[in-house]
């Protein structure tokens, strides 16, 4: 009896010692801490650095939400590179490319952009205004503006008016024209702002609804004296051809 | 065959003394009350040790010590080599048990009075063997070459150079050359693997010697005082009275003891396996957290939060200082009461140091200082931080993360604890003191005001004073007195950009 006890003692551990690969102890592959420049897992790059002013699973962040069907749809996918390689000068939006001064290769920024692109949903029956156009008739966007507000704040209450809306001094001296654009037309649907179609209820906003809109908008910046500044548009930025939902040869690029 | 194996024996004991050896040593007459349960963590010590060798001689057979390879191997061991990753893992949990028992072992020899007359030489040696065994310790994490090991060099090499005069000699001479290189690593398996273990082997021998010739401590005993002129004789009488051979009887609960740390250590490195090195070391990299193995975060916490101004002496001077009181205790303190029961100050001083390096281990895990360089691009916000804000709020939530603030200040504790969490900064100070806060810094702040436009500070401050607790109204001006908050809010404290929240 103490024979056998002993033979199986010595079995079970020999089992133990040979089967010891598979032990919770032994390191994983997905463990090892490699240098920033040589990640090439997608989430990773994404989650160190996008996720903090982007948002990723269910968190939201302060600016457009990257895994937006309609987001991606709005935002050609070479803009979209482009942005990330070279950042949006004067906005809050930097540059990832290593030759600019970022943390990312080109390699990094390339899975990056194969990623989120596969975020993309496929293209649904309405077709979305284009990226880009010039400001359009800021008369007339003042009461659309209005009609916009007042829908706006009727669905949502009053939480997120405080600061006069999109018409404040200092949110339009830091947002780009296209940033306007962008978000009057896709909206933050995470945050209960509706896109160009169900912003204002039986009034979806056309193409050049939106040009007015964000001609007022712009005519509304003020320097930080809170002076009028000069109404000259700024010089469009020429990035490459647009895309097939992008009409618009003049663009200025914004995340 | 029974008469020639026999006779073989005795010849061999006839030629080396063997029985006589053994009798000396193994079987010399110990206290029977030494047969404690307190008393095995000597032996314990001396056991991670041999582990030490043992599964340390194992990883010298494929670990290569350069610069260049050193990382390698390491990635060799832990995830091709077969069971690579679990004699790293015994190595690991071998040196840590080694730490933390000798530490045992000593507080217990302090606390029974061990290191009293006529025992000082052992307790020297057993200083010395401490000392031995951090080094150890500190060495072998250098041997992960990653950035723990780099910038754990880095600290240890800024340490020597504060040396007066010789600084940089002693730079120098750690590091093998004025920056840490391959030659830097040369030099710490040498440490390592040689000069330390051969230097430990070499102690353990006369502390051992020690423990022969003037005998183990008897269980001290309330009101038994230790005298110069009576403490021999007494000591003969114990064990000639109640003596009993160290084998085979008052070893058998070193014996148990040292089975269970043998178990307890290969279910660590199976269980929790071994550290894995903290990435390439590389001095360009800057989003990084080193830290020291866990036997030395207290020193590092200490480096750490100690001003400015102290350093240089603190760090040269405590050390000398905490080793000559050591050194000198069993002559300062040579005689009297040896059981830790009539003993509080000794008891005191044992919680005082646990409790010290306890903490001080605490902040060093944390590092509650360090600023989370990755923070301001990967850290997310919780939703609630997010929905119902305006606009303008929302570009201050992304200029925090743009800036870095987040690098230093949490929202709801995600992010760096450098600075204060933001969750309810806007119910602490209200909008103009925001706006001075971020304009000059101030505490441990830096001044942001020639880094941020106006309309950046705006939105910033837009964003903080929004961050409150649910209900709980925004901080108001102290110099506006009996305005109720509401009114206050909304007509003289915030901007025109708040009015209406």
């Amino acid at each position: 009896m103490k024979r056998t006890f002993s033979l199986a003692v010595m079995g079970t551990l020999a089992l133990a010692l040979a089967g010891c690969d598979w032990m919770p102890g032994k390191p994983l592959r997905s463990e090892e801490i490699v240098a920033p420049m040589a990640v090439t897992n997608f989430l990773t790059l994404y989650n160190r650095n996008c996720a903090g002013c982007h948002g990723i699973d269910g968190n939201i962040a302060g600016s457009f939400s990257l895994n937006d069907p309609t987001y991606l749809a709005f935002v050609p996918r070479e803009t979209l590179r482009k942005i990330i390689v070279h950042g949006v000068p004067n906005t809050l939006m930097p540059a990832f490319s290593l030759e600019q001064g970022g943390p990312m290769t080109d390699e990094q920024i390339k899975i990056l952009m194969d990623g989120i692109e596969g975020w993309k949903e496929p293209p649904g029956l309405v077709s979305l205004p284009p990226y880009s156009a010039p400001p359009g008739n800021a008369a007339a966007g003042k009461p659309l503006y209005e009609t916009y507000v007042t829908a706006l704040r009727a669905r949502n209450g009053d939480a997120m008016f405080g600061d006069n809306f999109m018409a404040n001094a200092a949110f339009l001296g830091l947002s780009s024209d296209q940033h306007l654009r962008t978000l009057l037309t896709i909206g933050r649907p995470e945050l209960g702002i509706p896109n160009y179609l169900e912003a204002i209820p039986d009034r979806p906003l056309g193409d050049q609804d939106l040009d007015d809109m964000v001609a007022w908008l712009i005519s509304q910046r003020k320097n930080e004296f809170g002076q009028p500044l000069s109404p000259t548009p700024p010089a469009p930025v020429a990035l490459p051809a647009p895309a097939a939902s992008s009409t618009s040869t003049q663009v200025t690029p914004d995340e | 065959m029974t008469e020639i194996f026999r006779n073989i024996c005795l010849w061999v004991d006839d030629r080396l003394h063997v029985s006589k050896l053994f009798a000396a040593t193994a079987g010399h007459h110990v206290p029977k009350s030494s047969g404690s349960w307190f008393y095995v963590f000597g032996s314990m010590t001396l056991l991670c040790f041999m582990i030490q060798v043992v599964t340390g001689t194992l990883l010298a057979f494929v670990y290569v010590p350069s610069g260049s390879q050193a990382y390698e191997t390491l990635m060799y061991l832990s995830f091709q080599q077969p069971l690579g990753w679990y004699l790293r893992g015994l190595h690991f949990w071998g040196s840590n048990f080694m730490v933390g028992i000798m530490c045992l072992h000593m507080t217990q020899v302090f606390l029974f009075g061990a290191y009293k007359y006529p025992r000082e030489v052992t307790w020297i040696s057993g200083c010395i063997l401490m000392i031995i065994t951090l080094g150890l310790a500190f060495t072998g994490q250098v041997m992960r070459f990653d950035e723990d090991a780099y910038w754990g060099l880095g600290i240890g090499a800024a340490i020597m150079g504060r040396v007066p005069f010789i600084g940089e000699q002693l730079v120098h001479l750690m590091l093998g050359g004025p920056i840490i290189s391959s030659d830097t690593l040369s030099r710490f398996f040498s440490l390592h693997v040689f000069i330390l273990p051969g230097s430990l082997i070499a102690l353990v021998s006369l502390h051992l010697r020690m423990v022969l010739t003037k005998g183990i401590n008897e269980y001290p005993k309330p009101g038994q005082l230790v005298r110069k002129e009576t403490y021999e004789k007494e000591y003969a009488a114990i064990i000639k009275k109640e003596g009993v051979p160290f084998f085979p009887k008052a070893i058998s609960k070193d014996l148990v003891a040292s089975a269970v740390l043998i178990f307890v250590v290969m279910f660590c490195a199976a269980y929790f396996g071994p550290k894995m090195p903290n990435g390439l070391a590389d001095p360009t990299q800057i989003d990084t957290l080193p830290r020291p193995d866990f036997y030395f975060l207290w020193i590092f916490a200490v480096a750490a939060l100690l001003p400015d101004y102290t350093e240089t002496f603190i760090l040269l001077v405590s050390g000398p200082v905490i080793l000559t009181i050591l050194f000198a205790l069993p002559f300062i303190n040579a005689t009297g009461e040896k059981s830790w029961r009539r003993r509080p100050v000794a008891v005191m001083t044992v919680i005082v140091i646990y409790v010290v390096l306890g903490i001080l281990t605490y902040l060093g895990h944390t590092s509650p200082w360090s600023p989370h360089m990755d923070a301001w691009s990967s850290v997310p916000t919780e939703r609630s931080r997010v929905v119902n804000r305006t606009p303008l709020e929302l570009q201050g939530l992304v200029l925090l993360q743009n800036k870095q603030c987040r690098n230093c200040h949490a929202i709801d504790g995600i992010g760096g604890h450098r600075g204060p969490d933001l969750m309810d900064v806007g119910a602490r100070l209200n909008a103009p003191q925001l706006t001075r806060q971020i304009v000059q810094g101030g505490g441990n702040m830096p001044a942001y005001g020639n880094k941020l436009v106006p309309y950046e500070i705006d939105a910033l401050v837009a964003y903080m004073v929004s961050l409150r607790p649910p209900g709980v109204p925004a901080a108001r001006m102290s110099t506006v007195p009996g305005v109720p908050p509401k009114q206050t809010i909304d007509s003289a404290v915030l901007p025109e950009a708040h009015k209406g929240r």
